[in-house]
């Protein structure tokens, strides 16, 4: 199977990464931070581990401002629900994943109100002045999405950071699609808030994500509970990480996701977005030169993009395309709305959604050669007839 | 030799302690902290030789952990 689903998950994972579960669940998987005994604090260390490794790999201010949670999705809803309250305006891009407007529309019905700023490829001066012209007297919080995950168009996040913080407003950054691909600076730039998934650029394992917190704004825990540390009280403790980590960590899956970022490390950031960027930018260029192929943006420019590539092709519906990929070629693509419906809305894909095209570090040319090569029969429409009858 | 525990809040800060006095050579544990009043349950805290004790609370601090308080290994 050739796998091109990457940023659903990536897969495979590291050898090392599977070696951190392995050694993790049979060495040492005692309850982290509960106990005093040698496997906990084994444990406790570990997770720790991650906790600095991150911490480092985004330049947070502190460890303890690293917090763990189960997915991206968990750290977005912790900061949106955490943050708005009745009478609040958010603002969002139009690219937005539903882990984003979901609980936004939820918080609708609370009385939050929220503007989808445009956002336009290739032109960060207008992506900007949207943002500009979607800032209200009482926005508190933008939740901006670093990189679509359907058309890999990327944001000039520094730049709305800068404008954003100019009014006071607060600004979370959905890093789903970049962590691991982007080198990403809390602090340089000023992200109060930046959610990421442990499982797909930073390559550990799913039910892994992360909060990395670079302000001091008042945030209410999504959930409350245990933490092994003040037990006496009956009130959520106030102090990172524990505020926001109630319950059992799920300790193989930290030693997995810092065996991860550490297998980035080693490879850099940067050769892993070159090589990435490389494949999709061949299989753009073999792509455009089939005229039964619909692209929705110019050129992926490595400003303005993250190795995402979604097309679709003429006649053909883009469940069927991945079907055809799946059962003829066996390659692994994902085709429909990707959970992102008000993206597929903005660029004018909502009836037939795409196919989406996602590298790793392990994709190699000749898996995108034989994609092209799958593409260009299927878009002849051999097998759809075939299909069909 | 004597010891006495640096009491902080949580084991993230015990371990993040523990790796800050390396740095000026004070070597620690993390252990739990025994229950030392009605109030104060399930924290952790950093054994340490009582002779470094002012030493590292002092770094501790300027390092941005929260000191809780020491207690006596023996008292508690």
């Amino acid at each position: 199977m050739i796998y091109l689903d990457n940023c659903a998950t990536t897969f495979p994972k590291p050898s090392i990464v599977l070696s951190a579960v392995e050694k993790a669940n049979r060495y040492y998987a005692a309850n982290p931070g509960r106990s005093g005994h040698k496997l906990s604090l084994k444990a406790s260390s570990e997770v720790y581990n991650c906790r600095e490794n991150l911490r480092d790999f985004f330049n947070a201010k502190s460890d303890e401002n690293v917090i763990f949670t189960l997915n991206c999705t968990t750290a977005l809803n912790t900061v949106i629900k955490g943050i708005l309250e009745e009478g609040d305006h958010v603002i969002v891009s139009s690219l937005e994943h539903n882990s984003v407007m979901r609980p936004v529309k939820e918080l609708e019905k609370n009385g939050v109100t929220y503007t989808a700023a445009e956002v336009f490829p290739f032109d960060n001066d207008a992506t900007v002045d949207s943002f500009r012209k979607a800032i209200k007297s009482n926005t508190r919080l933008a939740v901006i999405t670093h990189a679509s995950n359907v058309f890999g168009i990327k944001l000039p996040i520094e730049r709305i950071c800068a404008l954003l913080h100019q009014y006071g407003i607060i600004v979370c950054v959905d890093a789903a699609q970049t962590a691991g691909v982007f080198p990403i600076d809390v602090q340089n730039s000023s992200i109060d808030f930046l959610c990421v998934a442990g499982h797909k650029g930073l390559y550990g394992t799913m039910g892994t994500g992360a909060l990395i917190i670079n302000c001091d704004r008042i945030v209410k825990p999504l959930i409350s509970g245990g933490t092994g540390s003040s037990s006496a009280e009956l009130l959520q403790p106030e102090i990172l990480p524990d505020k926001f980590e109630s319950g059992t960590a799920n300790v193989s899956g930290i030693a997995a996701l810092n065996a991860g970022v550490s297998f980035v490390r080693k490879k850099g950031i940067e050769n892993i977005y070159s090589h990435e960027m490389k494949l999709i930018t061949d299989l753009y260029n073999a792509l455009k030169r089939n005229n039964r192929v619909i692209l929705y943006t110019d050129k992926p420019q490595k400003e303005y993009f993250a190795p995402v590539l979604s097309f679709n092709l003429e006649g053909i519906n883009s469940e069927s395309t991945a079907q055809l990929l799946n059962e003829k070629y066996d390659i692994a693509v994902r085709a429909g709305l990707h959970c992102a419906p008000s993206a597929h809305r903005y660029m004018n894909t909502i009836d037939e959604g795409t196919v989406r095209v996602c590298p790793s570090v392990f994709t190699t040319s000749k898996q995108i050669d034989a994609l092209i090569f799958a593409i260009n029969e299927i878009s002849k429409r051999k097998y759809v007839k075939k299909q069909l009858q | 030799m004597d010891y006495k525990l640096i009491m902080v809040p949580s084991v993230t800060y015990a371990i993040k302690g523990r790796d800050l006095l390396k740095k000026i050579n004070v070597p620690s544990q993390v252990q739990r902290t025994p229950k030392v009043s009605r109030t104060s349950s399930c924290g952790y805290s950093l054994l340490v030789a009582e002779k470094d004790i002012h030493r590292a609370r002092e770094y501790l601090e300027q390092s941005g952990v929260n000191v809780l308080g020491i207690a006596d290994r023996n008292s508690v």
